[in-house]
């Protein structure tokens, strides 16, 4: 059952002759037809466009343009408000800084700018380092490698006589970049002229005459 | 045309398989891969699966399975007489299912198996519509020696 016989071999040359002549027109002009109607629908000539068509496509143009216009205003807000941010983080210039290079920072340079504008006026005094030792003690931040496991006794008898108060501060901009721009004072009065220089002159008033 | 000729009941159908096979293949050039088969074989294969498609349509598969076969002795010489337009209308007389294994089977060399695949019906059937289509021949060679 699984073998062709021999007439069948024959039967199967024989019919693969079969041609038909004369139809192959027909057949192209039929597949002609199927292709041009493939045509239209895929981007040939395309069919006049109904009106739900071009309303739909008119509410689409509204759609993106009302999105962009959202996406584009909420960004330039944003932009606004960083930029109103940014100039107060970038006055201290070592906010930035890793870590590691603001690890330990003398209390005296880098407290000192950061205090109120009235402070900044005090120059700073040697003399203070040989002052007794305050009864505070301010623990450094966790963190730092000045952090000890002991327990901190705020008794001024368990530090040290000659220790200084230290402040530690994480993040602190760099002592030296804000030596280099210090808040300038204003010079009193008018230069050359010093308060002995006035005199005060009592002059009589009309009234009394 | 000739693979259409041969599973169309006439020109017309014929026409209409090729013009929509011919369809097809434009559509889907751009899938054809050359690694897994030649041209020739794939644009055999979409006409030949359009055909079966109108077959399908049109006609029923009984699920009759074969038990035991007897094969037929038909002379060669009954087939050479005859020339091919002659042939085809000989075998368009069999029954359209068995027709259609019949030239599956012996004309485009499918398996029992393929064209179960390809009709959805079982090899079985495939084998019994077979056996039907050689009964047949054979009566209707005898007749045109005879004639």
């Amino acid at each position: 059952m699984n073998r062709l016989l021999p007439y069948e071999q024959l039967l199967a040359e024989r019919i693969e002759q079969v041609s038909a002549n004369g139809m192959a027109d027909a057949i192209w002009y039929k597949i002609e037809q199927e292709l041009n109607k493939d045509g239209a629908g895929d981007g040939g000539q395309e069919p006049p466009a109904s009106p739900q068509a071009g309303k739909s496509s008119f509410s689409n143009f509204y759609l993106y343009t009302g999105s962009c216009f959202i996406i584009a205003t909420i960004l330039l807000i944003y932009l606004i408000t960083r930029k109103e941010k940014e100039p107060a983080l970038q006055a201290l210039p070592g906010i930035n800084k890793p870590l590691k290079e603001v690890k330990n920072i003398d209390s005296r340079d880098s407290v000192q700018p950061l205090l109120p504008k009235t402070n900044n006026l005090i120059p700073y005094n040697p003399a203070w380092e040989k002052q007794s030792v305050p009864d505070f003690f301010v623990t450094p931040y966790p963190g730092n490698d000045s952090l000890s496991s002991e327990p901190v006794n705020s008794k001024a008898d368990s530090v040290p006589a000659n220790r200084q108060p230290t402040i530690t501060i994480r993040n602190l901009p760099d002592s030296s970049t804000l030596q280099n721009n210090p808040s300038p004072q204003k010079a009193r009065g008018i230069k050359g002229i010093s308060d002995e220089d006035y005199k005060i002159k009592t002059v009589k008033k009309d009234s009394t005459r | 045309m000739a693979i259409a000729m041969r599973y169309a009941r006439d020109e017309q159908d014929a026409g209409d398989i090729m013009s929509r096979a011919f369809v097809k293949i434009f559509r889907s050039l751009a899938s054809f891969d050359s690694a897994k088969g030649n041209l020739h074989g794939w644009v055999k294969q979409i006409i030949i699966r359009e055909a079966l498609d109108c077959i399908k349509q049109r006609s029923r598969f009984s699920c009759e399975e074969l038990t035991e076969a007897t094969e037929p002795l038909i002379d060669n010489k009954a087939i050479e007489k005859m020339d091919a337009d002659g042939l085809l209308l000989l075998i368009k007389q069999l029954p359209p299912a068995t027709h259609t294994v019949f030239v599956l089977y012996v004309v485009d060399g499918y398996t029992h198996q393929q064209v179960a695949d390809e009709l959805q019906i079982s090899p079985g059937t495939s084998k019994w519509h077979l056996s039907e289509a050689r009964k047949i021949l054979q009566q209707k060679l005898a007749n045109y020696q005879q004639t």
